[in-house]
């Protein structure tokens, strides 16, 4: 219950918080499973390898890859941005709240109150695209067989080697 | 000592405060008068702060800043409160931020107004909106209270009440800076009346002079806002003149 109290502290005030969080967690785990894409093109390109063997069939470059399977994570963080925009307009739906707001001793209580979670939000979804592309990234270059690899990528990561 | 220098506010190429200077001391209550547009809400708000402004206000000679913001609170007939918690979740609020909350005042003025610790400001009516807005501003603990037309939507008797209540809560050390059209109801509640006109104040003075110089206070406003008392009389006469014209 205190928990649940002293997050409030990062919501607009009498904001149904748990909607935003359920919410924002809902836009995530679509953003994750439409991500899962690259990983059906990473297995047809692979399938395709397989199936040609002789006629040394290049693997599709990672962007061809990766194509649209972050789009959902984009959303979201504009979804997030958004929210943040709307949490200071919500200041003034319904009164002018954001007069009280401003007086207060606390000079960024109105600014957490707006900011918090939609910044910590759009925090979790870079992060969860960074991994998520990372994810995919080593598996294109450590499943694909080297000799199948387009040069640019191969060569980075024989650097890297 | 609430002290205004110079304080100016454009909107756009409008002036709408111009050079306005005075100082409130503490346990005044002073009437801010003036009409439509004259400047009275958005000097208030340049006050607080709300507004961005020239000019200067300070508090026993500090600038109004974060420090002592506290010692202002602000009933605004727009309403400052957050409309959809509980009466009682802004008390929580309002303790928290505002350490010297009056809480021994806010039962009372609640029991007073009948209001109660779970309604939700968004589905009470005008009247109780203002009452609660009027509430919080005074039990914020502030030295100075600001209040912009608080009862615009409050029937007579809920008025009349209030003021003396507020004769009667207030310690002397709190100073009431209240805007209001309703000038014979506070004349006998104020103690000073500043009035303003096109953003400029034209008028200054202790009530208590005014009495004794056998003077309204609606007199003074009239007096000090160049009001001509037959201006009725010619719209009419000429109004008149124009149909008998028209007749012929």
């Amino acid at each position: 219950m205190k928990v649940k109290k002293d997050l409030s502290r990062f919501f607009p005030v009498g904001e149904e918080w748990g909607k935003e969080v359920a919410w924002t967690a809902i836009a995530l785990a679509l953003s994750s499973l439409w991500s899962l894409g690259a990983l059906i093109r990473l297995q047809n390109g692979w399938r395709t390898i397989r199936m040609f063997p002789e006629n040394k069939v290049m693997m599709p470059g990672f962007q061809t890859i990766i194509g649209s399977a972050l789009y959902g994570f984009w959303l979201t963080a504009a979804g997030l941005i958004v929210l943040a925009v709307w949490n200071y307009i919500s200041q003034r739906r319904g009164s002018r709240a954001d007069y009280t707001l401003r007086r207060l001793p606390g000079r960024l209580e109105r600014h957490i109150r707006a900011l918090a979670f939609p910044a910590a939000g759009l925090a979790v979804t870079v992060l969860l695209a960074a991994g998520l592309r990372w994810l995919y990234f080593w598996l294109y270059v450590t499943k694909t067989p080297a000799d199948r690899l387009t040069d640019v990528v191969f060569i980075a990561v024989s650097r890297e080697g | 000592m609430l002290e205004i220098k110079g304080l100016q506010k454009f909107y756009g190429f409008t002036k709408a405060l111009k050079d306005v200077s005075f100082t409130v001391g503490p346990g005044e209550i002073v009437g801010l008068f003036g009409e439509n547009g004259a400047g009275k809400t958005t000097l208030l708000k340049s006050i607080l702060g709300l507004l961005v402004h020239g000019g200067e206000v300070t508090l026993d000679g500090e600038r109004v800043t974060r420090k002592n913001i506290d010692r202002l609170s602000f009933a605004t007939c727009e309403h400052s409160f957050f409309p959809s918690i509980t009466v009682m979740a802004h008390r929580s609020f309002y303790m928290e931020h505002f350490p010297k909350w009056r809480d021994k005042r806010f039962w009372a003025l609640m029991d007073f107004f009948k209001l109660k610790e779970y309604q939700i400001p968004g589905y009470l009516s005008t009247g109780q909106k203002n009452q609660l807005e009027v509430i919080l501003a005074l039990c914020q603990g502030a030295d100075y209270i600001l209040m912009d037309e608080p009862f615009s939507g409050n029937d007579l008797f809920n008025r009349e009440d209030f003021y003396k209540v507020l004769m009667g809560i207030l310690e002397p050390q709190e100073t009431v800076i209240l805007s209001t059209h309703l000038i014979e109801e506070v004349e006998n509640f104020v103690s000073r009346a500043i009035l303003l006109k096109k953003g400029a104040i034209v008028g200054d003075a202790a009530v208590s002079d005014l009495e004794d110089a056998g003077e309204s206070l609606v007199d003074f406003v009239k007096r000090s806002y160049g009001y001509s008392p037959d201006r009725v009389r010619r719209v009419v006469e000429e109004l008149a003149g124009d149909e008998e014209e028209g007749e012929k």
